[in-house]
């Protein structure tokens, strides 16, 4: 059944539909969640609370449109609101570039030891963005949405995703120099 | 190997998010809850007439006293007055140098709200998570009650709800936090509480102490609880009426808090008066009758805009009034809420929404094909067949058979459109689909976007490849604009605060930004010296570059990072592998201090070095003697700033709960002196040569992007220079007369553009032939 199909089952009140669209998209937009909020508690709410607002309007959904990106958007802007609010979010604005030097760097390990410590890194580095870098980590390198998208999902101009992900590269060298510290 | 990014972030967040989460049965008791309300209204008119009555009353005014049982706290949300009760005393409790307080408690008839803090946590614990074996951060919180019995936190967000809580702040900061609970209402017959809380928020299983039990008393609310004004209108209300003397003089017709055109009402619902502004809620609802065919939704979030009574424009952030449920969607209506920053305004203000995107959905209409008895994937059908939908038209250019876009699927047809307008949609059914399968499908459902907006992509999937004759049904889906304005509007109350003047000129807007990024003036005569550039280069460290002021005489240094000049020009420290150098620009010597940090300053003598390790703030001879460790009390990210001319007295910010605070200290005495916080949550700043400024980031209220400004050292004379439409960096370069800022910009192709301000004189010019990032300028 895809998602079209699961979508007209719930809009005919059947619930399996919905159970449908959450198994098969829920981890995704919880992990997209959780890396911008850092918080898995908040994370499963917000996915919670965002299929609920999908049901709730599931008579307007317009089945033409991919309904997984409707639904990373609708988690996305949730979790940037969610830690709007936190406070929760740390220093170093531009710091995105550690998180993309440590992909790097994961990308390119073969120790599962080596890779699991990165890991950690990875969420501590993310923990030190702003939440709009931290959503635009996660919607280039975790959801792998091009820039154009990016632009269309921030409602930012193509030029600003781009001056965001080049401002986080640029950072990348000082960040070099951080990481020590980080686990000081 | 060669993992891909997502993998390696999927694999980082699947310890706390697992495979096999399933939010599915509490998304489910919440809709079936839902559902069985509206279906007992059905079954039960006589309750749903007595609700309407209730909604009508409260609609007309006439339940004014039942209005006014609901109150609003800054930092808590709207509560019922009449049932509150509160926190007896505070509570905390101490483990380990942890402690954790227990600030706020509101016990409604809707819900119990708790409000505490934690100090003492440092970032080595909460990045001791790798150590600690990929356990997750923090824990569910239970609130334990009299009769052994425990409450989970209610579903929907219980985060910090807007305006933040200002009051409640952590010392250091991150990863100290306030936080904010939301339980469900507890018995009137309990007064005492018992907060559960196995790991702290922010902190690896391990790392701090756990199983905190904190136990609480309430009492009744006093009479005197600080309630903040709440103004409430009613459709049928005159209270937010304007006169239409007063709308007149605008030119635009009487304006209310109700605005009702081409079916929406754009509806303005409470004011809340705050100390430091306004919050405004309302909501936006609209009836069927929007939607040419009937169906259809709004497609692009709908953004008033706040002016004052010259038209000008008021920054306002949108905020969560109440986060208890801030995802409340309810059908043909959506909530909103702005606030702004002060409250000294020239009224009326008026909220305006100038159009609204929408998306309507035309009837379907049918398609059949022939697919023959064998087709194969890959193969395709050129149709170029025009279908007529709500006055524009919709091209089948093609048909053809894909691979499967799911798991459970053998093949899919993939329906190629064109439309003649941008952005319209299309999906198509087949007629007779195949049974459905019960397992559940990975994949599916996306495929992208179309570069060309014109051109939709519809799939329907096979359990096999299709053949023979198909029907299909298909649908589009058709943008449009729907024109407003809808205008609300509200006067606000005179006030003895002066109204805000408007801001002294900005030197560098994005205008003359972009006019010097096109341009090929020449900086201004007689402005000299050596920079200092970073470069990209693609290794794992940046290439060091050394010029002058126009580029000539560029002299690769070393790679590495977090350069710094002397101020005499004569020396470079750096930061590499080893730890920190110090290079001589003359004799080419280039020893290792055999110390390691970043964020490195020269002192105005060139004697010493100021640097930074993150968690500790360090002086020390350029010889690597005389080692200072300088202390910055509880904060736990330091971010040095620069010296003053005495060659004693350091500056440097320290992350705190609100942000970075400047700061200074003195090397001899030891005196500390906080000058002012900047929110931007970062700390860069740069002393000027003089000592008499600093020029910082910070955020603007109710813009996107931060500012450049300088200002005193005590945060007065605060002047803005770059405004935040220019892509800036955080930092910034002083020159060495004082009088000049290099400000490192970037154009959307993502090169450097560094760009010559005189903050004084907003005399301004680009940098040309300098590759890189700034990070120094000496004579």
């Amino acid at each position: 059944m895809d998602d079209a199909q699961a979508i007209r089952r719930l809009k005919r009140g059947d619930l399996g539909g919905l159970e449908i669209l959450m198994q098969r998209y829920q981890v995704k937009a919880a992990r997209a969640a959780f890396l911008i909020t850092h918080d898995e508690s908040v994370a499963q709410d917000i996915v919670q609370e965002t299929f609920i607002r999908i049901c709730q309007r599931i008579q307007q959904f317009d089945e033409s449109r991919p309904f997984e990106p409707y639904l990373i958007r609708s988690v996305i802007h949730a979790a940037l609101n969610a830690i709007r609010g936190s406070g929760k979010f740390t220093s170093l604005e531009d710091e995105s570039g550690e998180v993309k030097n440590l992909l790097d760097r994961a990308a390119s390990v073969e120790s599962q030891v080596e890779s699991a410590q990165l890991q950690s890194e990875i969420l501590n580095a993310l923990s030190k963005l702003s939440p709009r870098q931290r959503a635009v980590i996660v919607q280039r390198y975790y959801l792998e949405m091009s820039e154009q998208e990016m632009a269309s999902e921030l409602d930012a101009a193509p030029g600003t995703v781009k001056w965001l992900l080049n401002a986080a590269r640029e950072r990348l060298r000082h960040l070099l120099g951080q990481k020590g510290e980080s686990n000081e | 190997m060669n993992k891909r990014y997502h993998d390696i972030l999927d694999s980082a967040a699947s310890p706390y998010i697992p495979d096999n989460l399933n939010l599915f049965p509490r998304v489910a008791a919440r809709l079936i809850q839902r559902k069985t309300f509206m279906q007992t209204l059905r079954a039960r008119p006589a309750l749903a007439i007595l609700l309407a009555f209730l909604a009508l009353l409260l609609l007309t005014g006439v339940a004014y006293a039942i209005g006014r049982l609901s109150g609003y706290i800054p930092g808590v949300g709207f509560v019922q007055t009449n049932a509150l009760r509160v926190l007896a005393k505070p509570v905390s409790q101490t483990q380990a140098g942890i402690t954790v307080s227990i600030e706020e408690v509101f016990v409604d008839s809707e819900r119990t709200i708790i409000i505490y803090k934690t100090e003492g946590l440092t970032i080595q614990a909460a990045n001791s998570k790798g150590e600690a074996g990929g356990n997750p951060f923090g824990s569910v919180h239970l609130l334990l009650l009299p009769d052994g019995s425990t409450l989970e936190e209610s579903t929907g967000y219980s985060g910090t709800p807007e305006p933040l809580l200002d009051n409640i702040q952590t010392e250091g900061g991150w990863p100290n936090y306030v936080a904010r609970l939301v339980y469900p209402p507890v018995s009137d017959q309990v007064d005492k509480l018992t907060l559960l809380i196995p790991v702290l928020r922010n902190m690896p299983v391990g790392a701090a102490p756990e199983n905190w039990s904190l136990t609480f008393q309430l009492k009744p609310a006093p009479a005197d609880i600080n309630y903040a004004p709440v103004i409430e209108f009613t459709p049928a209300s005159e209270d937010g009426a304007v006169s239409p003397s007063a709308a007149g003089e605008t030119g635009v017709p009487a304006l209310s808090s109700t605005a009702t055109q081409n079916g929406f009402t754009f509806q303005l619902d409470n004011v809340i008066e705050l100390e430091d502004g306004y919050v405004f809620t309302g909501n936006l609802s609209w009836d069927g009758g929007v939607f040419p065919t009937g169906k259809g939704m709004i497609s692009e979030a709908v953004i008033a805009v706040l002016t004052d009574a010259n038209g000008q424009i008021i920054p306002v952030e949108e905020v969560h009034v109440d986060a208890h449920m801030p995802f409340s969607f309810y059908e043909n209506n959506m909530p909103w809420s702005y606030r702004t920053n002060r409250k000294a305004f020239e009224g009326p203000l008026t909220l305006s929404v100038s159009s609204i995107n929408m998306v309507s959905f035309p009837p379907e209409f049918d398609f059949e094909i022939d697919l023959g008895p064998n087709p194969q994937i890959g193969q395709v059908w050129e149709v170029n067949r025009d279908f007529a939908v709500e006055g524009h038209v919709l091209r089948l250019l093609s048909v053809g058979i894909i691979n499967p876009i799911d798991t459970c699927s053998k093949s899919a047809l993939e329906f190629k459109f064109k439309g003649d307008a941008a952005n319209m949609g299309a999906i198509v059914t087949d007629v007779n689909p195949e049974p459905t399968v019960d397992q559940v499908c990975e994949g599916g459902g996306g495929g992208g976007r179309p570069v060309d907006p014109a051109i939709i992509y519809s799939a329907a999937s096979y359990r096999s490849i299709p053949n023979g004759l198909h029907h299909f049904s298909i649908g589009a889906a058709i943008p449009y604009v729907v024109n407003g304005p809808w205008q609300v509007a509200w006067n606000p109350p005179l006030t003895s605060e002066p109204t805000a003047t408007p801001a002294a000129g900005v030197c560098l807007t994005l205008d003359k930004w972009n006019q010097l990024s096109a341009g090929n003036d020449l900086p201004p005569s007689g402005l000299g010296g050596k920079i200092l550039t970073t470069v990209n280069e693609g290794g794992l460290w940046p290439g060091i570059y050394v010029s002058n002021l126009d580029g000539t005489n560029s002299r690769k240094i070393d790679d590495g990072t977090w350069p710094s000049l002397s101020t005499d020009g004569t020396r470079l420290a750096y930061s590499i592998g080893d730890g920190i150098h110090v290079f001589n620009l003359i004799t080419a010597e280039n020893p290792a201090m055999g110390t390691d940090g970043y964020r490195i300053i020269w002192s105005p003598d060139n004697t010493r070095l100021m640097y930074t390790t993150t968690f500790t703030l360090n002086v020390v001879n350029v010889d690597g003697s005389g080692l200072q460790k300088i202390d910055t009390g509880p904060a736990q990210v330091i971010s040095p700033a620069g010296w003053l001319p005495d060659n004693q007295t350091i500056v440097y910010a320290v992350m705190g709960g609100d942000g970075f605070t400047y700061t200074t200290y003195n090397l001899q005495s030891g005196e500390t002196k906080r000058l002012f916080t900047i929110q931007n949550k970062a700390g860069y700043g740069a002393i000027s040569p003089d000592g008499q400024w600093i020029v910082f980031a910070d955020r603007i209220f109710g813009a996107a992007n931060w500012g450049i400004f300088i200002s005193r050292l005590d945060g007065s004379d605060r002047r803005l220079v770059a405004e935040p439409e220019v892509p800036t960096a955080f930092a910034s370069v002083w020159g060495p007369d004082g009088q000049w800022l290099i400000i490192n910009t970037m154009n959307p192709d993502g090169l450097q553009v560094p760009v010559l301000v005189n903050p004084f004189t907003c005399q301004s010019a680009r940098l040309h032939n300098v590759n890189g990032f700034i990070e120094g300028w000496s004579p």
